[in-house]
């Protein structure tokens, strides 16, 4: 299970950054972007995981074996802060698209990059 | 002794705050409340020296919490005269922006203020996670303000920063990933004592050193830099040039130098300097347009202070020249950023061949520039001669060839100060006698401080050499750092 996630990891940060670096579109480049940030979401919550391990919160019955049993939470909370991050650039990228697209009406990268020089 | 430093962050906030709040009624407010919360940012970093000469870093565990489980708040040397430019360089910013910004002021100083949240946030931190938040804090009011002019040429560099930049900052996390599933700690000084030296500590320092060099625009990574500084204002142009890369140019000496030891690395980081030093002088003598002349001069310089620490992780006096050659660097760029935004307000282009003959009509700023430039080149008895001098010095014992290579990029680098120089000042193609030069009283001040200290450091190199000599011999002690941070 784990191995396979481990795979499914570089699988998403592989097709990202094919995405980032050979499509023109800049929609689907910032798609890229999301599904490589996806990626390494789910690398860090691997990092974190144990096989049929418990939720990090300690009670009163699990106190003894909450150490060995439990996931690391921290990834977690990694992974939560790093979500909110990649939310509000993907928010900020698609407007600036928007932006783009209303100043040259057309969102291909190259077309752009000739009308400027 | 109490600690001054962890309530930057917070007052830079609470300031940005108060002007997205209030700026746009009143409109004094928003330069006011700027140059307020920077002058107390500079205060108290200037009254924390004492705790710094005293126990060598200042070390602060945010609300309590001892080290590997909390952030710690961590200045040595460096972060210490990082903190001061970024402040003296954030005045200097607020100054020409107040005469440069028309409209739209409040959003202006609102993302200046968090993009200065940001990097006094890097310099500070203790922990890499946190590192990676406040990276992204200044990396995204980077991104909006690279937008600011709102026409095309803005929004096409915008776009492209976006994306380069939040790659860069993915890979970084990349590497922060791996070293947590390697040592299962984020804090930089239990992660130092954790390291074990080893081929597998390779993969995640490239990777940070990626997202770093993105950041900082070393070269292979630069693209974005020229674009957004040609198309935006030259007080935005300034911070991103000067104290972005002084402080990821500090971040890649913390993660490669304190925290992995990698001395090894030395040689990569010397390869790579010497082709940002290199690209980036090339670049700049085929540029057009003065703005962009000035950034591709600014990563070649900051190729010149990588090179500097390359050379550091060798022999200690490597360093002592970076440092040095950073201070020179930065005070070079303010004057030049000024009279970019003075000579393209005159002409309303910032386009070289549409220029002409400054000299005439202003004597003094022509010789601050020209100065300003020479000083670029490392021309004897100004600022920048005596730490190029011991780059190529000490560079000649350990690699001549990348002393030879330095050496050819300073000829280049004279060239397109040349060129640069005859274009504005000099080429009477056309009469522009008509206009004065209008520059405001502020810019007047700032010009003649600096070029005050530029000479002054020209003749007394022995001034700035003793500077950089005690905040190095401050910084570079990793027990210091480890002891520190952990008891």
């Amino acid at each position: 299970m784990i191995v396979i996630s481990y795979y499914a990891a570089v699988i998403f940060m592989a097709l990202g950054i094919y995405a980032v670096v050979s499509k023109e579109n800049l929609i689907k480049k910032i798609i890229g972007l999301n599904i490589f940030t996806m990626g390494i979401h789910l690398f860090l919550i691997i990092i974190g995981f144990k096989e049929n391990g418990i939720a990090p919160i300690i009670t009163a019955l699990n106190s003894n074996y909450f150490v060995i049993s439990s996931v690391d939470p921290l990834p977690q909370a990694l992974v939560l802060t790093s979500i909110v991050i990649d939310l509000s650039v993907t928010a900020l990228a698609l407007i600036t698209a928007t932006l783009v697209y209303d100043k040259f009406k057309t969102i291909d990268t190259n077309k752009i990059n000739k009308l400027e020089g | 002794m109490y600690n001054y430093i962890s309530y930057i962050v917070p007052m830079l906030l609470c300031s940005a705050f108060i002007i997205v709040t209030l700026g746009h009624k009143y409109k004094k407010l928003n330069f006011n409340v700027t140059i307020i919360a920077l002058l107390s940012s500079l205060i108290f970093t200037l009254l924390s020296l004492p705790k710094l000469l005293n126990e060598g870093i200042i070390i602060y565990q945010l609300s309590g919490w001892q080290a590997p489980f909390g952030i710690t708040v961590a200045v040595d040397g460096i972060g210490f005269l990082i903190l001061s430019l970024i402040f003296l360089i954030g005045l200097i910013v607020a100054f020409i922006s107040k005469h440069e910004i028309k409209k739209r002021r409040y959003q202006f100083y609102t993302l200046f203020m968090f993009y200065n949240v940001g990097l006094v946030g890097m310099t500070i931190t203790g922990d890499i996670f946190n590192f990676f938040v406040f990276l992204e804090i200044s990396s995204m009011s980077a991104y909006i303000l690279s937008s600011f002019n709102r026409d095309k040429p803005a929004f096409e560099s915008s776009i492209k920063y976006i994306i380069i930049g939040s790659f860069a900052s993915s890979i970084f996390l990349i590497g922060i990933a791996m070293l947590y599933g390697m040592y299962g700690t984020l804090n930089m000084a239990d992660l130092m004592m954790k390291i074990v030296p080893g081929f597998g500590n390779n993969i995640p320092l490239a990777l940070i050193l990626t997202g770093l060099f993105m950041k900082g625009a070393i070269v292979p990574f630069h693209a974005w830099k020229p674009d957004v500084v040609k198309s935006n204002p030259a007080s935005f142009g300034l911070a991103i040039s000067a104290t972005s890369t002084a402080v990821s140019l500090y971040a890649i000496f913390r993660f490669v130098y304190t925290v992995f030891g990698a001395f090894y690395f030395s040689k990569m980081l010397i390869y790579i300097a010497l082709l940002t030093m290199f690209v980036g002088a090339v670049m700049a003598l085929q540029q057009k347009d003065l703005k962009k002349m000035i950034a591709y001069s600014a990563i070649s310089q900051s190729g010149y202070i990588l090179f500097g620490f390359g050379l550091g992780m060798m022999e200690n006096i490597g360093f002592v020249s970076a440092i040095y050659h950073l201070i020179n660097t930065v005070i070079i760029d303010a004057v030049l950023f000024i009279s970019a935004y003075i000579i393209s307000q005159h002409f309303k282009t910032s386009d070289m061949s549409k220029m002409g003959y400054i000299s005439r009509q202003n004597k003094l700023f022509t010789v601050t520039f020209g100065v300003a430039l020479l000083s670029l080149t490392g021309i004897p008895f100004l600022n920048g001669f005596a730490s190029k001098w011991m780059l190529y010095i000490v560079s000649l014992s350990l690699y001549p060839f990348a002393a030879f290579v330095s050496f050819i990029v300073s000829v280049i680098t004279l060239a397109y100060s040349f060129k640069a120089f005859h274009l504005i000042f000099l080429n009477d193609k056309r009469d522009y006698e008509k206009t004065p030069l209008f520059i405001p009283l502020s810019h007047k001040v700032m010009l003649a401080v600096l070029l005050v200290i530029m000479l002054v450091l020209g003749f007394f190199p022995d001034l700035g050499l003793q500077l950089s000599q005690n905040i190095i011999d401050l910084s570079l002690s990793r027990d210091l750092y480890l002891m520190g941070v952990l008891s």
